[in-house]
């Protein structure tokens, strides 16, 4: 895969579809959150987006379906269900399949595009079942906002040419509509552009934009947060609008508007000459219905008046609505009265103050007392939501005295009056009236603050504060740098070079000292030697920081499975996952998955009981699941703990026995905790799991042995009806490697100096063959010896010290000592393993190569591979 | 580059993108009576948009795009 961009969208989309899946099951719980559904939408969005680049038209299409139900989702339209997280969460698992096809092969596999058209296909029907609702709810929207659009816009600040093409276009039969766009903070940093959008508003008419925000000390300010709102007026129908801002609809308010309340003239009003006469011929004209004469009329006096008075902006917008008579007929009759009174046209009673009214009152509150109001409205709608009178009372005198003192120092007495006068009606109970008077009395000319409440009323107060929670996160995470994993791998690699290439000083600081007898060069390569030492160690150490992932990485997956098969089996279960921020190496975290796989499957399936069972055993009904990772010494441990049956031990060993894997001796004498233990025996995996056997079985040595390739271990602790614990420990890193370097037949070799116990001499005698096999006496205890030399065929004896003693290498094997006699000791040495590739991968008895600081290769002893070695 | 500086003036050109964001209000910082040439600007980023805002600079020539002409005039 060469296409650096195709590669940013492999590691995007799988962040994407990640956190898709989250949220996705994030919301069964909490069907209702709004915040998480828009981000759950915007995030397949962008992938959806992000997949049009490329030529994959099935998995566009599938995320156009997706991104189609989870807006109904969104609206409101349809509910969130189980259903739909299934039907969403399998069409991200095709997206997952195509993902990885894209990233093995470039392209699509007739099957996965089969699979796409067909989730695809079962979206939309989905989406059609629920038209009805759709529509009901786009027809319900409207009349609710038509209430108080006057009271969130002055039509007024529109000119005159942008008002008359959106009254002709009302003229035309077309609906008005106002839209409200206020572009979060953040949007900048989501690609958006929200005055490209709003450029590209289908039949737009008139716009607008303005700083929401003050903005003191212009070199303070942060130009990455959007702080412009924008306003326009578009003749296009409702739907084709959502559909444009599909994406920002959370941030966006539409409002019909009618086309009376855009008829504004405007114009000097005194000055010209009295037009009386015209006023009584028009209304004669209108009367007759003699349109032609009105028409021309107005016409020649439009051109003998000055286009800047108040008249003959009156006559511009007559001669506009004349066409349309005789629907205009009662508006033109409103203009005409206006002509004679010299004020505002009414065009019926409820709408006639409010748009004069507005802009004489807008100055007289400066907007810090317009502000204080609102913060004082917002207290007083969250006062209902206290149960205590006291302080309810306590807090609503406040409320009062804060507009009370705000209202004297502006020197208002009337206002203040009015306002006393209902304070005193007011009580912890009955607040209505105090809310209502600052709505009525201040409402429709608060700042900008109060536009946004008005803009998006379902949004509350509180999830607007986590709303900028999530946004300062997504902030956050736009800083972290995405590398791809071959590129640290690069990075390691180099600095395993690197290491290899300083420990070659100590050998060339010898060799000036020995060979060219200048000790004071060596001295000095080996000052040199130790600064680049601690150098080479930080930076190792910088780069095993850059590798270490948080298991949350693998745990992620696991509410996704035990929600599904729980939902298979029947089966109540909560999972708790704790300490997921644990960190270790990205290789370790990878190599737990398939383990933690089988475990968490053998819980479920094996381990917790069907609910019934549960309550006749007096359990609670919903079993537990917990998955907790955290940090002991250089290990991370991860446990898996239920709270179900449990491993019957005695059956385990029964069934051990029935298939021979334990002779009759080893069963008498086992241990119960020995017995549980055998569940991770290779035969055990192959148990028939439709036998009745309580407990687990399937797979354990599958774990067994991914955990022990990485140097870990695993451990089962189980009590019958009370529960199984599973316990992993895996070391924290795998990229450096201490050995002890040893020789035999001239040849040296590493060994892993966790399998090292001790290193002791031991004479030939002591050596003595029990039936067949070799053992000798170490601290009174029978240890099993074997040559070094035998198990790796190399055909020469061992030697011995001058003493006669053989050099004696005990390790642990499996947590039991194993003497391996070989010729020398030498060192002990940091090492990075490269795991043998190829034909040598077979080679199990050697882990991998370490290359030295001399530049010869040391092979790197596998200690449980060698011992089975003997056995063979 | 979509934008050239010129002594008081900045001339916009084209596409301004958010990539100018920065440079644009940096020479604005700078500049007590900045000015701008907006003749040969198709679109403007909002980022960039909203510093013109800010800053209020002299407009010695509008876009020659109708619409865009209109989002520049038409400001609080």
């Amino acid at each position: 895969m060469s296409n650096p961009l195709i590669e940013q969208f492999i590691i995007e989309s799988r962040d994407y579809l990640q956190r898709i899946g989250e949220i996705l099951i994030v919301l069964e719980e909490n069907g209702e959150d709004k915040n998480l559904l828009n981000e759950l939408f915007r995030l397949v969005h962008t992938l959806k987006g992000n997949s049009g680049l490329f030529d994959f038209p099935p998995m566009t299409k599938l995320l156009h379906a997706s991104e189609d139900l989870m807006n109904l989702v969104r609206e409101g339209t349809i509910p969130y269900s189980s259903d739909i997280a299934d039907l969403l969460l399998e069409a991200m698992d095709i997206v997952s399949i195509i993902i990885d096809e894209i990233e093995d092969s470039g392209s699509l596999s007739h099957n996965s595009i089969q699979l796409a058209e067909k989730k695809a296909k079962e979206i939309k029907k989905k989406l059609l079942k629920s038209p009805e609702k759709r529509k009901q709810e786009i027809t319900e929207k409207p009349q609710k906002k038509e209430e108080i659009v006057e009271q969130v816009f002055d039509f007024s600040v529109i000119s005159e040419e942008f008002l008359i093409k959106a009254v002709k276009e009302a003229l035309k039969g077309k609906k008005i509509i106002l839209i409200q766009y206020g572009p979060e903070a953040e949007c900048f940093y989501k690609g958006e552009d929200p005055l490209y959008l709003v450029r590209n508003t289908p039949e737009l008419i008139w716009v607008r934009s303005y700083l929401r925000e003050e903005i003191p000390d212009p070199s303070l300010m942060d130009i990455y947060q959007c702080i412009t709102n924008f306003e326009l007026l578009s003749s296009a129908n409702k739907e084709e609008l959502s559909e444009h801002f599909k994406y920002v609809l959370d941030q966006v308010k539409f409002f019909d508007v009618e086309p009376t309340d855009l008829i504004i003239p405007e114009g000097e009003k005194n000055g010209g000459p009295v037009y009386e006469d015209f006023v009584s011929d028009a209304i004669k004209y209108l009367e007759e219905n003699n349109v032609q004469t009105f028409k021309n009329a107005v016409k020649s006096l439009i051109e003998l008046s000055s286009s800047e008075l108040y008249f003959t902006s009156v006559l511009r917008w007559i001669e506009l609505l004349i066409d349309y008579l005789p629907k205009t007929k009662n508006i033109i009759e409103a203009l005409l009265q206006s002509l004679e009174t010299m004020t505002p046209p009414k065009f019926g009673l409820e709408k006639e103050p409010t748009l004069p009214q507005k802009k004489e009152e807008k100055p007289e509150f400066p907007e810090e007392f317009l502000k204080i109001l609102n913060s004082q409205k917002i207290v007083l709608e969250k006062l209902k939501t206290i149960e205590n009178n006291i302080i309810k009372t306590n807090i609503l005198q406040s409320i009062i005295s804060s507009i009370e003192n705000g209202l004297m120092s502006l020197k208002k007495t009337e206002i203040l009056n009015e306002f006393q006068e209902l304070s005193q009606k007011t009580s912890p109970k009955d607040f209505k009236l105090l809310k209502k008077w600052i709505e009525t009395k201040f409402g429709f000319s608060l700042p900008s603050e109060k536009v946004d409440e008005t803009v998006s009323p379902e949004i509350t107060f509180t999830s607007t504060e986590s709303q900028e929670k999530e946004v300062s996160l997504s902030h956050t995470i736009s800083k972290v740098l995405k590398v791809d994993e071959t590129k640290i791998d690069r990075l390691m690699n180099l600095i395993g070079e690197f290491v290899v290439a300083k420990n070659s000083l100590p050998y060339l600081a010898q060799k000036a000292d020995n060979f060219y007898g200048i000790s004071e060069l060596s001295k000095e390569i080996k000052a040199q030697y130790s600064v680049l030492n601690r150098i080479s160690e930080e930076m190792q150490d910088a780069i095993m920081q850059i590798r270490m992932v948080p298991v949350s990485n693998v745990f992620q997956r696991f509410p996704r499975l035990v929600r599904d098969l729980s939902k298979k089996l029947n089966k109540k279960v909560k999972l708790i996952i704790e300490g997921e921020e644990t960190e270790a190496d990205k290789n370790v975290i990878e190599s737990l998955s398939d383990p933690l796989i089988h475990i968490i499957r053998n819980s479920l399936d094996h381990g917790i009981e069907i609910p019934e069972e549960r309550i006749s055993k007096g359990k609670p009904e919903t079993g537990t699941i917990i998955l907790r990772a955290k940090h002991e010494a250089d290990h991370v441990l991860i446990e898996v703990i239920d709270d179900g049956k449990g491993i019957d031990a005695e059956k385990v060993k029964i069934k051990a026995y029935q298939k021979g894997l334990i002779t009759e001796e080893q069963f008498e004498k086992m241990k119960e905790n020995e017995a549980i233990n055998l569940i991770f025996l290779p035969g055990f995996s192959t148990a028939d799991s439709a036998t009745d056997l309580s407990g687990r079985g399937v797979g354990m040595d599958v774990v067994r042995t991914a955990v022990e390739k990485f140097g870990g271990s695993v451990r089962v602790q189980s009590a019958i009806d009370k529960g199984t614990t599973i316990t992993l420990s895996l070391p924290l890193s795998m990229a450096v490697s201490h050995v002890m370097i040893i020789e035999s037949a001239s040849e040296k070799y590493g060994v892993p100096m966790e399998s090292v116990v001790e290193t002791v001499r031991v004479s030939k005698q002591k050596i003595k063959k029990v039936k067949g096999k070799m053992t000798t006496v170490l601290r009174n205890k029978i240890v099993p010896v074997f040559y070094l030399n035998d198990l790796l065929e190399i055909n020469k004896p061992h030697v011995t010290n001058e003493e006669g003693e053989y050099a004696l290498l005990v390790l642990s094997v499996k947590g039991e000592l194993t003497g391996i006699v070989v010729d020398k000791f030498h060192e002990t040495a940091d090492i990075i393993l490269k795991p043998f590739t190829g034909f040598l991968a077979n080679m199990k008895v050697f882990s991998g190569t370490a290359i030295m600081g001399d530049g010869s290769v040391l092979l790197i002893i596998n200690p449980k591979e060698l011992i089975n070695a003997s056995r063979i | 580059m979509p934008v050239e500086f010129k002594n008081n003036t900045a001339k916009l050109i084209d596409l301004v993108s958010i990539e100018d964001a920065d440079a644009l209000f940096n020479w604005f910082l700078e500049r007590k009576k900045p000015k701008v040439d907006l003749t040969e600007l198709c679109h403007i980023h909002t980022a960039c948009l909203q510093l013109l805002f800010v800053f209020k600079p002299e407009i010695i020539a509008h876009p020659e795009k109708e619409d865009l002409k209109y989002w520049l005039t038409t400001r609080q």
